[in-house]
């Protein structure tokens, strides 16, 4: 596995390449994707979908409404499972396992890859017990290490000098950007391998939303993030990668994917060049 | 924007007929309320809540019956709040409407609501005095009075526990939580202040029962001794005073007046407890 690695790591200097999505690198990739397809009660919405999502980068899943992007994202941790009438096929390997698997543990999997919804939904509780109980999952269990930690996870968000005399504040109190910055630091108190954020910024305003992409962006050095946005400009400031999505007659797939830079500077796919340039929505 | 306006013949006759059936609803009950106060409050004294009746309720206190009363809500509250947040937990997050199990469970809870309080009572003396031999008794009365609120309060919970926005069950998920810890912490908390309310309601029409206590937790009007013994509750005592025992009115007025600040106390501390609860999670300023 280790010479697999440096192998790897040798092989991409060596090349210049910096991007790894669809060259089948397993150790440097985090979420090795096959022929999946996504179908509510028998609608398809997603199909074909072949991807293999890098490790440490942030990937940025763009496209029109509608065509598949927040499935894609709810397989990744097999939030799927909650929606009635969702079947998933196909495999996503993460950790050389194949998480689709009826038996796999969807728990654990959950521990690991974590999520940040669209709109921010921090428990109807104080703010302290919001990162109490996400703690608790991570098995802190004293009062003094759980305290310890909260003020980290907050202070890593940014939170902690806006809240630190608050903290049995109701959560809902705070405003729209703080809710989420607070059920940022809620997901990462399980420290996740990977963070799942599906446009997390779509429901604040420009000033929230920039201190949230801020944050986004200084995650990375911890986690891989896969973020699902529909600000254009957001995905090009901040991912490494990008996919586009696309509906292809009823269901969605995947068009391109590939480096930001290449992706926004030369795209190869015609509906790719005519989406960013803002020609189709 | 323009809208059309309602004819102002109707318009005023509408209003009027609002403000005219609230109006009588309101003068109903405060009638009802002052002359209850009115004729019942000159008899309440420390002696009237402490001593036990005699000549057959017409002088003395209610002082046994108090302890019944509670005593019968105390037995019919312990089996209510379990069974009920199991029953409300099973529908709402274990069995979907859509389901043929669940609908049929929902049906049947809202035919149960609907049954005169007598058919339980028969009921409950059927099953608790008879077939489980604890004869009348106060036990018996608990238990016929809490499977007559149990369905009441097993929809409201339902209802509560449907309400809170599924943004929170996946929340929950998203941190790795099972669906037993998702229910436990964060759903059940969510829900408590419907609960109270459901739990009030059912409280009230425990409460208010004469029917199914006259044959389940009988008609004696000493103080208990244990929850094995017979016992009288306050409506049972105000119907016997005023239908059955001739020169009983004043104290069936003050017995009346007894259970009414009783049925305010219990509503004002769940009221309180409910706005403390909605405050922690932030649905109502701090003050």
């Amino acid at each position: 596995m280790s010479i697999g690695l440096e192998f790897n790591r040798s092989f991409i200097e060596a090349n210049g390449a910096s991007d790894y999505v669809d060259i089948g690198l397993a150790p440097l990739v985090a979420f090795e994707i096959s022929d999946l397809a996504v179908a509510y009660s028998k609608k398809s919405v997603l199909s074909h979908v072949n991807l293999n999502i890098p490790k440490g980068a942030i990937t940025a899943l763009i496209g029109p409404s509608g065509c598949g992007k927040t499935s894609f994202l709810n397989c990744l941790n097999r939030m799927v499972d909650l929606i009635p009438g969702c079947s998933v096929t196909g495999r996503i390997n993460y950790n050389s396992q194949n998480i689709l698997e009826e038996r796999h543990d969807v728990i654990e999997l959950r521990r690991r890859v974590g999520m940040v919804f669209q709109r921010p939904n921090p428990f109807p509780t104080t703010i302290k017990r919001n990162l109490e109980l996400a703690l608790y999952q991570a098995g802190f269990r004293g009062a003094e290490e759980t305290h310890i930690s909260m003020e980290a996870q907050l202070r890593r968000v940014g939170l902690w000098e806006e809240v630190k005399h608050d903290l049995n504040k109701p959560a809902t109190r705070l405003s729209g950007g703080q809710q989420q910055r607070l059920c940022i630091a809620r997901a990462l108190c399980l420290s996740p391998d990977v963070l799942l954020m599906d446009e997390p910024c779509s429901a604040l305003d420009p000033i929230s939303s920039a201190r949230v992409e801020e944050l986004i962006a200084s995650l990375k050095e911890q986690c891989t993030i896969v973020i699902v946005t529909h600000n254009l400009a957001q995905a090009r400031r901040i991912s490494d990668h990008c996919v586009m999505f696309w509906m292809n007659g009823a269901s969605g797939h995947i068009v391109e994917s590939g480096a930001t830079e290449s992706l926004f500077g030369k795209p190869q796919n015609a509906i790719t060049a005519s989406y960013i340039s803002g020609a189709l929505a | 924007m323009t809208y059309r306006k309602l004819p102002t013949k109707s318009g005023t006759l509408l209003t009027s007929l609002v403000w005219g059936c609230a109006g009588l609803i309101v003068c109903v009950s405060v009638a009802m309320l002052a002359d209850i106060l009115m004729s019942g409050v000159s008899q309440i004294n420390w002696a009237f809540l402490t001593q036990p009746p005699s000549d057959s309720g017409r002088s003395g206190g209610i002082g046994p019956i108090l302890v019944s009363t509670l005593l019968i809500l105390f037995v019919c509250l312990c089996a209510v709040i379990p069974i009920g947040l199991g029953g409300a937990i099973l529908l709402a997050e274990y069995l979907p409407s859509a389901s043929a199990l669940g609908r049929s469970f929902r049906a049947t809870l809202e035919i149960l609501s609907s049954i005169p309080s007598i058919v339980f009572g028969l009921f409950g003396n059927i099953l608790f005095c008879d077939l489980l031999g604890l004869k009348f008794s106060i036990l018996s009365g608990g238990l016929t009075l809490a499977c007559m609120v149990l369905p009441i309060f097993i929809r409201s919970t339902e209802q509560s526990l449907q309400s809170i926005s599924n943004t929170y069950r996946h929340g929950g998920a998203a941190l790795g939580m099972n669906k037993t810890e998702v229910i436990f912490q964060i759903l059940a908390p969510a829900a408590l202040p419907g609960v109270t309310v459901g739990l009030l309601i059912g409280v009230g029409r425990a409460l208010a029962e004469t029917a199914a206590l006259i044959f389940t937790s009988g008609y004696v009007d000493r103080m208990p001794s244990s929850l094995l013994d017979s016992g009288r509750s306050l409506s049972i005592h105000i119907y016997d005073l005023s239908m059955n025992v001739t020169g009983g009115d004043a104290n069936a007025y003050a017995t009346a007046f007894i259970l009414i600040v009783l049925i305010v106390l219990i509503n004002c501390f769940t009221v309180a407890m409910k706005d403390l609860w909605m405050r922690q999670r932030g649905d109502i300023e701090c003050l």
